[in-house]
């Protein structure tokens, strides 16, 4: 099957999407899916982004005849993979030392998926933050309460402002809880 | 721990539909889940580790989860000594992943006793961990989750950068490693033509779009798969909560086409309805597919009220019974195509004379 935007090359990316209700098929080879990458329309179909980046970034090292694996480039001391293993793999790492094996092909990868490229989230060993999850909720709330208030919802909407005091209350209650806990150790 | 079959689950109510009718914006939201994707330090990934490798890794991890660190009884599934039918049944349960229910070379599955905490070992990662619950409540998933993966990682060594946070197989999940995701049902949105605009929108955001059973699948019977696509770059708080704020306002949008539909065609929202209702009280052969969108019809008829004799938890029972595992654990024996389009509808029929159950 040929590609439904270029008509000349093979298409190997096969996408079903839903317009007006209505289902459209879309047949990609992997050069055009990289563009309509670039346009923000494939972004965030489900559809395997990394996959097609690795294809792109192999094929510039691959030689013309691309029958054997014959990539001559960089090979990961730990699992052994090259570019092209991971291509194959739909862009799956053989291990963690890949990450720094192939760190300059994967950070361009990570800056085109990826909002940043540090985490700031949690760590092994290390506790969530207790307040997280009490923070989305009141977050969540206050939203229910703003929808309710539009929508003159009254009695709802005391029921979330009330809910909100509660959790607030709580959460200040064991905030000071573990300072005191904090001193106490000290 | 000894590995079981699917049996021990079929008397349980399914997890992600429990008590679905108790709230939780559960007319829309179907069900929310968490996962957390997590590798050991200094082992391959499963893609590059050998059959013997993966099986060091499952037993590693198969001896650390108990019911202290569940909390709550364990059951221990080894894909590769399970019938294709008990797979199934995993599958449509929510607890593996299609790619997963397709491995054999160390391929386990952890579920505590309620199907809320389940973990796959060796998937695409090391380890799944997800928790799962009917309704839309991400807070209370992110800190049910997030309490077990402190404890698994007080025990194991986590594949962990400090720039880069969880290491994952692919670079798509490295960071956080967390994939929140919820399922919506929005049939007025696909009735008024509004579908479209909708799912771009949502795309726009930086979230993806699946159907049922992730990805790859479609989007039979009006349900939504919702996820993050980003996992890297922002704290899980920081991502669940921008997350939120759209859902929060996809259930609007839903509930204000809903109203809508009833309010500017009355009789065309009751046809939809009706047509679906008919369709599974009195057919012969139901495939699949066909079964879906019709339980979608009968569903949005219950959550508007349409219906005086059928509830919701009728609508939830048939919604699993009538996929293909669950037919086929429930008939006894392996059918073919047409014999399950036959059992289906035979189902179909007896749950829905029956009405409330």
């Amino acid at each position: 099957m040929l590609c439904d935007r270029c008509k000349k090359n093979e298409a190997t990316i096969h996408i079903e999407t839903i317009h007006d209700g209505k289902r459209v098929k879309t047949n990609l080879c992997a050069e055009c899916a990289r563009h309509e990458e670039k346009e923000g329309s494939l972004a965030a179909l489900g559809f395997n982004l990394a996959e097609v980046l690795f294809h792109q970034m192999s094929g510039k090292t691959s030689a013309p005849a691309p029958e054997k694996e014959s990539v001559p480039g960089i090979v990961c001391p730990e699992c052994g993979w090259t570019l092209e293993k991971i291509r194959r793999h739909n862009g799956q790492l053989g291990c963690a030392r890949c990450y720094e094996t192939f760190a300059p092909m994967i950070s361009d990868v990570i800056g085109k998926v990826q909002k940043g490229g540090v985490h700031t989230g949690k760590r092994p060993g290390q506790r969530a933050r207790a307040d997280g999850a009490a923070k989305l909720e009141i977050e969540r709330l206050k939203r229910l309460l703003d929808d309710a208030v539009r929508r003159e919802e009254y009695e709802n909407a005391a029921r979330f402002r009330d809910a909100i005091r509660r959790l607030e209350e709580k959460s200040a209650a064991s905030k000071a809880k573990r300072a005191t806990k904090k001193e106490s150790a000290r | 721990m000894t590995p079981e079959t699917a049996d021990v689950l079929l008397g349980n109510e399914v997890s992600f539909l429990a008590g679905a009718d108790a709230g939780n914006g559960c007319d829309i939201a179907i069900s929310s889940r968490i996962r957390l994707a997590r590798n050991l330090a200094e082992m391959p990934f499963p893609g590059s580790a050998s059959d013997e490798m993966r099986e060091k890794i499952s037993d590693a991890v198969a001896d650390v989860v108990d019911p202290r660190l569940f909390g709550g009884k364990v059951h221990l599934f080894e894909m590769a000594s399970l019938s294709p039918v008990d797979r199934d049944v995993l599958m449509e349960r929510r607890l593996a992943s299609a790619d997963f229910i397709r491995r054999t070379g160390g391929a386990k599955l952890l579920v505590r006793n309620d199907e809320r905490i389940s973990l796959m070992v060796n998937e695409e990662d090391h380890i799944r961990l997800q928790a799962i619950r009917p309704g839309f409540q991400l807070p209370a998933l992110w800190e049910e989750i997030s309490r077990i993966d402190d404890r698994l990682g007080r025990k194991l060594p986590f594949a962990f950068d400090e720039k880069l946070g969880y290491l994952t197989s692919c670079p798509t999940n490295v960071g956080t490693g967390m994939r929140a995701s919820v399922m919506l049902h929005l049939p007025a949105l696909t009735l008024s033509g509004r579908i479209g605009a909708t799912v771009q929108g949502i795309q726009k955001l930086n979230l993806a779009v699946r159907g049922i059973y992730g990805e790859g699948s479609d989007n039979r019977g009006n349900f939504y798969q919702i996820s993050n696509q980003h996992t890297l770059g922002e704290s899980e708080e920081e991502i669940l909560g921008r997350f939120s704020a759209v859902i929060d306002q996809l259930i609007n949008f839903e509930r204000e086409a809903r109203a809508a539909l009833l309010q500017k065609d009355r009789f065309g929202m009751l046809d939809f309805v009706g047509r679906s209702f008919g369709a599974l009280r009195y057919a012969y052969k139901m495939p699949g597919g066909e079964a879906l969108n019709h339980l979608s019809g009968v569903r949005v008829g219950v959550d508007m009220h349409l219906f005086e004799n059928l509830d919701i938890r009728c609508v939830n029972e048939l919604w699993i019974a009538t996929q293909n595992g669950h037919l086929q654990k429930n008939a006894g024996r392996e059918l073919s195509a047409a014999e399950r389009d036959v059992e289906r509808a035979r189902i179909c029929r007896e749950k829905l004379r029956q009405g409330r159950n």
